[in-house]
């Protein structure tokens, strides 16, 4: 029997959003189900009708690190917590209709970092690593170097349009991603004063956390949430919050409260730091939002829970988002990133990395409910990929965190452990370099211990448990990421134009042709 | 090369793992160097005076050090106390542990390098899955009192302590316990022994976790994004990070 699976209980809004056809066979699917999915998808692609709209409204969601292969395994690992094989589910953001590949390399670096991918994506301009908002004419590091090289973003250019914007992320808000929509900055790690060289101060260079407050493109951010609130406070324990993990919770060597200051240039903003605080937002009458949950990075999401007074989940923060700036008819631009699943790969965890990824695809679910297809142009993508493997033969269903259980000759599967020619077991999932194998140490604990490089699993380890680390050959300090290309996925007005392998900067070109031009 | 026989692939793993454990936290290594089985005992040369107390239990600072029967002393540190946090300085290495007891019971911790003027963070939340660095009391006191037996009073240079015995980590153990501090003064386990050997005043506590007031901090988490970092390089060749490379 044919079984049409739609992979999400999406509401109507959705399926009469452009999105392609959700068909998935289950195992046991017959030559002729296989057929009429297959018929049923074509009609689908021959129906679909671009979108020349104007665009009301763009939404743009990064991945951080999110490459191919880990869009795959997250699908499989969300199908398989559903209780099904997995290979057939979609993430939200694939029933997008339109994919492109994106050529992710910086003007200096054949595999890049995120400062230079995300100045690519929101100005239109390729430019070196480490640096932000700035063209490559740019030293890093080098203050005098960045002036007059300044690049202008989408969001200043929405801004000025008159449409509100935002930025959410389970990063620091001053992180390079997020930092790439407002900042200018010659070195990424200028998040506040203290981490800018004496050196380099007093040059004309301010630190990335006072250019979050003092943005003034249009009427300034109306959303901005994420961690990263160490950056805004002064390096002294009166200022602690009650949310502060640190003796000292700020890191402002120039004893500014920025949140402070925040809230005195927008009286009628919401500053938050909690969970509470977060719920108590009505965004039908709220101008604008500060939110800074953590000191530092948000959680993990298999971490959420531990958070001393509670974080919004990214796909909560995404709806509290979208509820505020539709407030603003003339449109609004968001950007959406979740900046953990990258962390999750540096620290050789595939467990922490897919459960980010899958609460990533959430927040695109809701994005895609809460707004209207024929007016909001909705882009997923990644600043770049890791080098993250999903490999062997295993058999279908097998769980994608686990060891590989093959098929025997006949094509059924062994039910037993695959055997390298070790003699021992290997997982599907795995890295090329970092710290690899470990026990025990979920997520960022493993940078405690020593680089495990080489083969070191045996039968009988739980390597679906989120302190269980992946193999990796290569010994280096953290995983690193890659140099391949990685998917872009979209919907909505002139979604169509990204099809074929583009420059990552094109993603710029498509959200400015879909809100400024507008013709056929 | 691949090794290939489990006894052979777990030698590796805690060959891996001991090896970092003696570079990081105090009561790990304690556990390590503790861990010798023979029963005699001598003090070092130049334990045997009074010690001064410090005026305030709550902020003080004291100069460990590992005694090995034969060998004399083989390791030592500064131990650095405020209300809420507890500090290991290792002054040979530049370097030093920060744990601080959040509301709750939560413990946050940071490894701080002077010579490079950077703090180390760890998410709490992420801690707070590894047992060892959460053992406040443990951190704090130097050791746990938990399945010891006092054996009643006793002195230690001249200051009044009670005598615990028991086990500690699986081998017999005799700890010399001060009550107005709330602290171990001295642990004897097997052939090794640990000793409070003297004590800083509060100035100088104070001044301690003051110092890094100017220094950057980084995440754990950062540090795959700052490969190009030269104190992340720094450390990686100096092996605080990694080594074997």
């Amino acid at each position: 029997m044919l079984k049409k699976v739609l992979a999400l209980a999406l509401g109507s809004a959705l399926t009469s959003l452009n999105s392609t056809a959700t068909l998935a066979l289950e195992p046991g699917a017959t030559p002729q189900q296989w057929l009429a999915a297959g018929e049923e998808a074509l009609r689908e692609a021959i129906n679909q009708r671009a979108n020349k709209r104007l665009a009301k409204n763009v939404i743009l969601f990064i991945g951080d690190g999110m490459g191919v292969s880990t869009v795959t395994a997250a699908r499989i690992l969300e199908g398989q917590l559903r209780g099904q094989t997995g290979e057939e589910n979609e993430l939200a953001f694939e029933m997008l209709p339109y994919t492109a590949l994106s050529k992710v390399y910086n003007t200096n670096q054949q595999t890049p970092d995120s400062a230079g991918t995300m100045t690519a994506m929101m100005t239109g301009v390729k430019t070196k690593a480490g640096i932000i908002g700035v063209d490559d004419n740019t030293v890093r590091g080098d203050c005098a170097s960045s002036l007059g090289q300044q690049l202008d973003t989408f969001l200043e250019q929405s801004e000025r349009r008159g449409w509100s914007t935002g930025v959410v992320t389970t990063a620091r808000i001053t992180h390079a991603t997020p930092a790439a929509t407002y900042a200018k900055s010659p070195e990424r790690n200028w998040e506040d004063i203290s981490d800018i060289p004496v050196s380099e101060q007093g040059k004309g260079c301010m630190d990335i956390a006072e250019q979050l407050v003092y943005f003034n493109a249009g009427d300034g951010l109306e959303v901005a949430m994420g961690g990263g609130r160490r950056h805004f406070l002064p390096k002294d324990a009166a200022f602690n919050t009650a949310d502060a993990v640190s003796a000292v919770e700020g890191d402002r060597t120039d004893g500014r409260d920025l949140t402070a200051e925040w809230q005195d240039l927008y009286p009628q903003g919401a500053y938050v730091i909690d969970q509470a605080g977060f719920d108590a937002i009505d965004p039908d009458h709220t101008e604008r939002v500060l939110g800074l949950f953590n000191e530092s990075h948000m959680n993990y999401e298999n971490d959420r829970g531990l958070d001393l007074l509670g974080e919004p989940s990214l796909s909560e923060m995404t709806a509290k988002a979208i509820d505020l700036l539709d407030n603003n008819r003339n449109g609004f631009f968001l950007m959406v990133e979740s900046g953990r699943i990258d962390h999750g790969h540096h620290a050789g965890s595939a467990n922490y990395a897919l459960n980010d990824t899958i609460e990533f695809a959430q927040a695109v679910r809701v994005a895609m409910e809460s707004t209207d297809p024929r007016d909001t142009l909705i882009i997923v993508t990644a600043d770049h990929s890791h080098v993250f493997t999903i490999a062997g033969y295993p058999t279908r269903g097998n769980p994608i965190l686990g060891t590989v259980v093959g098929n025997d000759s006949s094509g059924a599967s062994t039910g037993i452990n695959e055997l390298a020619a070790d003699g021992f077991p290997y997982t599907t999932v795995g890295y090329t370099n970092g710290l690899g194998y470990a026990e025990g140490t979920p997520g960022d604990a493993i940078y405690n211990f020593l680089p495990n490089p080489g083969r070191f699993l045996m039968a009988g380890v739980d390597t679906t448990d989120p302190g269980y680390h992946q193999e990796a050959l290569v010994p280096l300090s953290s995983e690193t990421h890659s140099g391949e290309d990685v998917a872009i996925y979209a919907g909505g007005p002139w979604a169509h134009l990204l099809q074929s392998t583009q420059e990552q900067s094109f993603i710029y070109q498509v959200m400015k042709h879909a809100t400024h031009k507008a013709r056929p | 090369m691949i090794d290939t026989g489990k006894e052979v692939i777990r030698e590796r793993m805690q060959r891996s793992r001991s090896a970092c454990l003696r570079g990081t936290g105090m009561n790990r290594a304690l556990i390590l160097i503790l861990s010798v089985t023979a029963q005699s005992w001598a003090l070092a040369a130049g334990e045997q005076g009074c010690l001064m107390p410090p005026d305030d239990p709550e902020r003080f600072g004291a100069r460990v050090r590992i005694v090995e029967e034969g060998r004399g002393p083989v390791r030592e540190w500064l131990y650095w106390r405020l209300p809420r946090r507890v500090a290991y300085e290792y002054p040979d290495r530049q370097w030093a542990e920060l744990w601080y007891r959040l509301d709750g019971g939560q413990v946050s911790y940071q490894r701080r390098v002077d010579q490079h003027k950077r703090v180390i963070n760890y998410s709490p939340a992420t801690l707070r899955l590894l047992d060892d660095n959460q053992d406040w009391e443990r951190q704090r006191q130097l050791v746990s009192l938990a399945g010891l037996t006092n054996q009643g009073s006793d002195l230690y240079r001249c200051q009044p302590v009670s005598r615990w015995q028991g086990e500690l980590d699986g081998s017999p153990a005799t700890v010399f316990w001060s009550d107005a501090l709330g602290m171990a003064l001295r642990i004897q386990r097997g052939t090794t022994e640990l000793l409070v050997t003297e004590f800083a005043e509060a100035l100088a506590t104070t001044g301690f976790f003051q110092r890094d007031r100017d220094y950057v901090d980084l995440d754990f988490a950062d540090i795959g994004d700052n490969e190009s970092d030269p104190f992340i390089r720094t450390m990686i060749a100096q092996g605080f990070i990694e080594h074997r490379h």
